[in-house]
């Protein structure tokens, strides 16, 4: 039977976020995700809007006509991607027999199942490097352990992008308006264990990867729910009037269709995998942290908006593995006795100092030579320590520079100070390849020096307070033309952890654009 | 009238020249005598306020740093290698005029001698008086970010400085010349 389905976007449910009290949820409570709220939907909306009349039968696990709740949307970000996490009102609702698997292993267990609902949800996914975005159905089946009937219950279990996740069970990503399953994950309490991707297949491994995935998903019978109460904006009476449809085959690879900005393969030999897909693929989740940057295996060398100071900020704000990093120096600050710190490179490795003097750190150079840096960050501890980098980090910085150390797009360099945390990113890197060549001419060092020497001269008395000792620094950097963009997470000597970072207020960028 | 408004404040604010600071400047406390010597230089086609520094106890000159500095500056050595031992900018911001020095302690040696250390300033209070002050901890905020320890100056740290009167020196002895320094360096 063929059902054809057009996609109706229902009168929208009110999205109102005129002011940091909307209830946008996210990681980090800010306002600045609504705007990225605000770009998603507006994206998903014009993406529906193009496939008006497109004939999409229900395969898979099809949702079938949605209203996605953006005033419920949940924001997550890593490594250059942020991802909006938008639950929905859906048509269509899915649960089923699934095969217990023990743990992360391979090992069924013969023929064990158990019976649990499904919990579906929008995605929208941008990849902040090339500035693209893309959007898909992810899918959550819980394990045995977590299984229930209660589909929302899972909705708390999982957000795709959220490194910190502890769900176990099965996650599925397809597209949006033709249902192909591109992606299919196993979790064992927040670990990433299986995972097959089609943005990594190759003509040759397609139909295995395929075959891959429905073993991954181990369903023993899946059924498909219709609500007959689509408007219904009760969820319980939706559930009360719908139609069990019979068994579901959730992965489907028939052709035709596809988003607007979607290629996938069709069943065209020449044309089956004749060029990686140009969508973003959906987050990574699970496993730990990654920080802000990092090219999260992006081989893509193209400018971004990467190194724009308001994503950084914004995405400083939430990664919670920084964050934990951060503040665990930040907390220790007003006893130490040394600097502390750390890198970390494009492969995402932190690099630990070998040791550290009385004055600076230091580390071993086979470390560096392993990738580029993309994080560069120690402390200037007691109550004294300077708020921004000292004379000594900046001369520090063109020399990495200048040594090809640092993966420019995506480096941010900072200091926690017990006034906060101050970074610096490269935000013009022709101008700070012109100011970086001061590391290699006396004459500028001196120069540079006695503008240094005159910053906490002047009303000391204002520049002893960590706003004034900033403005000073970033006025001295903007007089250099150095090309560099500042970013700051204020925090005071009461406080045990870092607050959101915001772009600094001299900075020439203007977030609210 | 609006002439008349301004002009009282800018009396009040009333800027001097880095021509007012060259020259010898001293500054006697008991049986320690504290002297400096400023001239100009020129660093990348701007000014700077280069100059020495000797100290003088109990009729001893224990230090002389007081030399002759380039006329151009050109910093592929050591500053020091050029009778560079006080180093700075006449500045005028916010209505004030004063110039920020760092210094090169030749016995505490501040950062193992390599660099000097910021944090000083000298201030006109009148064309024949000086303020002179080196601040050990914010000098060191400046280059390294925080302090871990301080060592000192060996020299006075905040004190107001005559200029020296330019009247000539009579030889007591005939044959000594008049310009010639004893520089002893240490």
């Amino acid at each position: 039977m063929k059902n054809y389905l057009f996609w109706i976007l229902f009168v929208s449910i009110p999205l109102l976020a005129s002011s940091c009290q909307s209830s946008y949820e996210n990681d980090s409570g800010d306002c600045s995700s609504q705007s990225i709220v605000f770009e998603a939907r507006s994206y998903f909306e014009n993406y529906i809007s193009k496939m008006n009349q497109v004939k999409d039968e229900i395969v898979g696990l099809h949702p079938g006509n949605i209203v996605p709740e953006w005033d419920k949307a949940k924001v997550t970000t890593q490594s250059g991607t942020i991802c909006v996490n938008v639950p929905f009102i859906a048509q269509i609702t899915y649960e089923g027999s699934f095969f217990v698997q023990e743990g992360n292993t391979d090992f069924l267990s013969s023929k064990e199942t158990y019976y649990t609902a499904l919990y579906q949800r929008l995605i929208v996914v941008k990849d902040i490097i090339q500035n693209k975005i893309s959007c898909y159905i992810a899918t959550m089946i819980p394990d045995k352990k977590n299984a229930t009937m209660d589909a929302f219950k899972i909705d708390k279990m999982f957000y795709s992008g959220d490194l910190y996740t502890h769900f176990s069970g099965t996650v599925i990503y397809s597209t949006v308006g033709t249902n192909y399953t591109i992606v299919v994950e196993k979790y064992n309490n927040g670990e990433k264990y299986e995972n097959v991707s089609l943005f990594k297949s190759t003509k040759a491994s397609y139909q295995t990867d395929l075959k891959d995935m429905s073993a991954i998903i181990s369903a023993s019978n899946i059924k498909r729910k219709i609500a007959t109460q689509t408007k219904a904006m009760d969820k319980k009476e939706q559930v009360a009037a719908e139609i069990e449809l019979p068994e579901v085959v959730v992965i489907y690879d028939g052709g035709g269709g596809g988003g607007p900005d979607f290629q996938w393969p069709t069943d065209e030999p020449d044309n089956y995998w004749p060029e990686p897909p140009t969508s973003v693929p959906p987050p990574t989740s699970g496993g730990g942290g990654g920080g802000y940057n990092g090219n999260n295996g992006n081989d893509n060398n193209s400018k971004g908006d990467d190194n724009d100071p308001c994503v950084a900020a914004q995405l400083l704000s939430d990664n919670k593995d920084f964050k934990q990093r951060a503040n665990s120096i930040f907390t220790k600050l007003k006893n130490a006795t040394k600097e502390e710190g750390w890198m970390r490179n494009t492969k995402g490795e932190i690099i630990e100092p070998i040791s550290a003097s009385s004055d600076h750190l230091i580390y071993s150079n086979n470390d560096l030579k392993t990738a580029q840096i993309t994080e560069d960050f120690h402390s200037h501890p007691s109550k004294r320590g300077i708020p921004t980098l000292s004379y000594d980090d900046v001369i520090s910085l063109m020399k990495m520079y200048n040594k090809g150390e640092l993966d420019v797009e995506y480096f941010t360099c900072g200091v926690i100070s017990s006034t906060g945390c101050f970074v610096v990113l490269i935000s013009d890197e022709a101008k700070f390849k012109n100011f970086a060549q001061i590391a290699n001419d006396n004459d500028k060092q001196s120069e540079l020096y006695t503008d240094f020497d005159l910053y906490p001269q002047l009303a000391p008395e204002k520049a002893n307070t960590a706003e004034k000792w900033a403005n000073r620094f970033v006025d001295i950097m903007n007089r250099w033309s150095s090309g560099l963009s500042f970013i700051v997470a204020p925090s005071n000597s009461s406080s045990t952890s870092l607050e959101n970072f915001g772009v600094h207020s001299k900075s020439s960028s203007d977030c609210n654009k | 009238m609006i002439l008349m408004l301004i002009m009282p404040s800018c009396m009040i604010y009333a800027q001097y020249t880095s021509n007012d600071y060259f020259g010898t400047w001293v500054y006697q406390s008991k049986d320690t005598v504290f002297t400096i010597k400023i001239q100009k230089t020129v660093l990348n086609e701007k000014e700077l306020i280069v100059g020495g520094y000797s100290l003088k106890v109990k009729g001893v000159l224990t230090d002389n740093y007081i030399g002759n500095p380039p006329a151009n500056w050109k910093p592929n050595t050591m500053a020091q290698n050029n009778d560079i031992y006080i180093f700075g900018k006449c500045r005028v911001d916010e209505g004030k005029s004063l110039v920020t020095i760092s210094f090169y302690d030749q016995r505490k040696k501040h950062f193992e001698g390599k660099s000097p250390i910021g944090g000083g300033k000298m201030e006109l209070i009148s064309p024949t008086q000086l303020h002179w002050v080196l601040n050990e901890e914010q000098g060191i905020l400046i280059k390294e970010g925080w302090v871990s320890k301080l060592i000192g100056f060996s020299v006075p740290t905040d004190v107001i400085m005559t200029r020296e009167e330019l009247k000539p020196h009579i030889p007591k002895e005939p044959g000594v010349p008049i310009t010639s320094p004893i520089i002893i360096k240490k």
